[in-house]
């Protein structure tokens, strides 16, 4: 299988800055500030965009992406978004960030949540719990750039 | 005649899937509100995300798919 190494620095953290990807619909432009992750499931691997989500406590996986992987269920929750609170099931999965296809960091999220709800959410969100756990991460909406950093020491 | 992939990166070089996506107007038509996955130029639809996987497979069994649904909502608050 291509480039599907886990030789990353587990423990550690590469910085990178990604563009938001930006595309039309409908005569308006959208812009999304999106990392590429790899995901590992019990038989598929696959890469798939991720949205960098400050405001989400919490971290999902598509019904659809789940099912491929095949993910463990570790019980059923809820999550509580725009539309009001909604169930989700519980599960884990091993989660590479990606810059092109080189790993930059691997986030072990133990408790993320899949919507029951087909066609919840568009993609994988990753929340406070998983990718800000790792970097400090500013937004600049003026040039749609994500800049990944190191956390600063305490 | 030339496809839209040799105006996008030139004849016969392939381009990553993530360049492709983040640049191709084309491809990111195809993947608002449905599941796509792309290997290297190719873009392979199905009737689910694991259909699509199968496929991929086949078609490309040393590639990695880079699975794709992009959201036609212009505000989002999830």
């Amino acid at each position: 299988m291509e480039t599907v190494s886990r030789t990353v620095i587990r423990t550690g953290v590469k910085e990178f800055t990604q563009r938001y990807i930006s595309y039309n619909h409908e005569g308006k432009r959208i812009h999304l500030p999106l990392v590429y992750v790899r995901l590992f499931g019990k038989n598929a691997t696959f890469r798939s965009p991720a949205l960098v989500d400050s405001g989400a406590t919490t971290s999902f996986i598509p019904t659809d992406l789940a099912e491929a992987l095949e993910l463990p269920d570790m019980g059923v929750s809820d999550a509580t978004g725009a539309g009001g609170k909604f169930p989700t099931r519980v599960t884990e999965c091993e989660i590479a960030v990606l810059k092109q296809k080189e790993i930059v960091s691997i986030l072990n999220a133990k408790h993320i949540h899949i919507p029951k709800e087909r066609g919840r959410i568009p993609f994988v969100v990753l929340g406070r719990d998983t990718i800000f756990q790792k970097y400090d991460i500013i937004f600049r909406e003026n040039t749609m750039k994500v800049i990944f950093r190191r956390p600063k020491e305490k | 005649m030339k496809t839209v992939w040799d105006r996008q990166v030139g004849e016969g070089e392939i381009m990553d899937e993530i360049e492709l996506l983040m640049t191709s107007d084309d491809v990111q038509q195809q993947c608002i509100n449905q599941w796509v996955g792309i290997v290297g130029n190719d873009i392979i639809h199905g009737d689910s995300v694991k259909d699509i996987i199968k496929k991929a497979k086949e078609k490309y069994p040393d590639k990695e798919p880079l699975i794709v649904k992009l959201p036609s909502e212009t505000a989002m608050l999830l």
